[in-house]
């Protein structure tokens, strides 16, 4: 059951410790911070020297240096507005430089209502990725937006209507896991730099799983709306091995990562 | 004198000097709410070092979304918030569960549990500062406090919808706390309103 504000006066009243189911209501709930600021205020002081605290965060603070640092101190609307140009500008580029092949017989308004969800997930699932703390997102919106993500391009190579002109395995001569092999290639090699600066632009000291999970199945929509202006090959089976899977390899990847990098502190 | 100048600025007159690259702005922030932020996150089940960390942390995370902070909105909360947020996190990724009754609550140690006296005193101070507050508001925080009751069953017992009990419940508490801390903006803010 979700944390209430009685909850709160409860824990308060009944010298209980919160939980941390508590922390996403007392995050956002102004009547429960007043509550446990004013039991803290009047609560005796702590023994903990604020100068001591203070030289420890100045030295965190002098690590501060460098590019990165400099990228995630940036606005949280120019963070956000950085990570969608590493998302899109590949698409961009894609799409006027290298169009797939079957491109002028493709239904275009399918093209645009793929390119439109693309693009809005990419859009909505980095505001959400990139949330500052002072802003938090629940944990549930979290979730929904990662699954979406990851479910959105199953569901567009699932039903792609298939162009007069399209090829095939077959046709291009390849191996289905071949031809599929190369499209998850050149999708995961597309999305990496937006899957980078997105890390990058987060300002987590200790990436959360969750961000890594959304991050992930981010890079998944991009590699998707990449190859959505890049292949040709409408067999149903190439699409699932080689557009769909991207954000599973980097759920896979970087989820490895994080859980190795939590295992090793 | 500098340290002076910083003392009598307001939370977010620092932050915009800190914006602008004035350090010892920062400082002065770090002194007014390390020890709050390090009482709040006394509440759940951190060692002493983890809460050093996160009060560390949240500082750094301060420092991070510096450029974030429009000066029409409030420090305090932003930075509470913050704190929240990270021992969520904190709290998730090592998935502990409360243990053990604490000894830092409103009710029972606010006085300090191993001193009767003092006890008193703050029982009192709660009573004198209740006292204080605009009767709408000491009503709504009896009512809720004390007596236990939602915001719903307020509402209704005294004839008001729940949203306006919400209301004068969060400016009740954070009276409450200007008295606890400043006395004199309270009294200050109290003759104004009565004033008005």
């Amino acid at each position: 059951m979700a944390w209430s504000c009685d909850d709160t006066r409860r824990a308060l009243r009944h010298s209980t410790e919160f939980p941390v189911e508590s922390l996403e209501h007392l995050a956002t709930c102004n009547i429960c911070q007043e509550m446990t600021e004013l039991a803290a205020d009047v609560s005796p002081s702590v023994s903990s020297s604020v100068d001591a605290e203070m030289i420890k965060t100045r030295a965190r603070l002098d690590e501060e240096r460098g590019f990165v640092a400099w990228l995630r101190s940036r606005s949280s609307r120019v963070r956000s507005i950085g990570a969608g140009v590493f998302a899109l500008t590949p698409v961009i580029l894609q799409l006027i430089f290298a169009r797939r092949s079957d491109f002028s017989s493709y239904p275009v308004t399918w093209f645009i209502a793929f390119a439109l969800a693309y693009f809005a997930l990419v859009v909505w699932a980095g505001f959400v990725a990139l949330s500052p703390l002072y802003r938090p997102i629940s944990l549930r919106q979290f979730l929904t937006t990662t699954l979406l993500s990851l479910i959105l391009p199953w569901v567009i190579v699932s039903f792609e209507p298939v162009p007069d002109n399209h090829q095939t395995n077959v046709e291009l001569n390849l191996g289905i896991l071949h031809s599929a092999w190369l499209c998850l290639r050149y999708g995961l090699a597309l999305a990496l730099p937006a899957v980078v600066a997105l890390w990058w632009f987060d300002r987590s000291e200790v990436k959360p799983l969750r961000f890594g999970l959304l991050v992930g199945a981010w890079g998944g929509i991009v590699g998707n709306f990449v190859l959505l202006f890049h292949c040709p090959n409408e067999a149903q089976l190439h699409q699932w091995l080689g557009h769909a899977t991207i954000g599973i390899v980097y759920v896979l990847v970087i989820g490895f990562v994080i859980i190795k990098g939590r295992k090793s502190r | 004198l500098r340290d002076n100048l910083q003392a009598v600025l307001s939370d977010e007159q620092l932050m915009t000097a800190y914006q602008a690259g004035d350090k010892a702005a920062f400082d002065e922030i770090f002194r007014r709410y390390a020890q709050l932020l390090t009482r709040l996150l006394r509440r759940f089940t951190l060692t002493q070092d983890e809460i050093s960390d996160l009060v560390q942390q949240t500082f750094l995370q301060l420092h991070r979304a510096r450029m974030d902070f429009l000066p029409s909105s409030e420090l305090r909360p932003w930075l509470l918030t913050i704190a929240f947020n990270l021992a969520r996190d904190k709290l998730r990724s090592d998935r502990r569960k409360p243990e053990s009754p604490i000894d830092s609550t409103l009710e029972a140690t606010l006085p300090g549990a191993a001193d009767g006296f003092r006890r008193y005193e703050m029982r009192r101070d709660l009573g004198l500062a209740l006292a204080e507050l605009p009767t709408e508001q000491q009503e709504v925080v009896r009512l809720h406090y004390e007596e236990e009751l939602t915001f719903e069953e307020i509402g209704e017992r005294i004839g008001v919808n729940a949203g306006a009990i919400r209301v004068r419940a969060h400016r009740g508490y954070a009276n409450l706390r200007k008295w606890f801390t400043n006395k004199d903006e309270f009294r200050e803010e109290s003759a104004d309103r009565r004033a008005r």
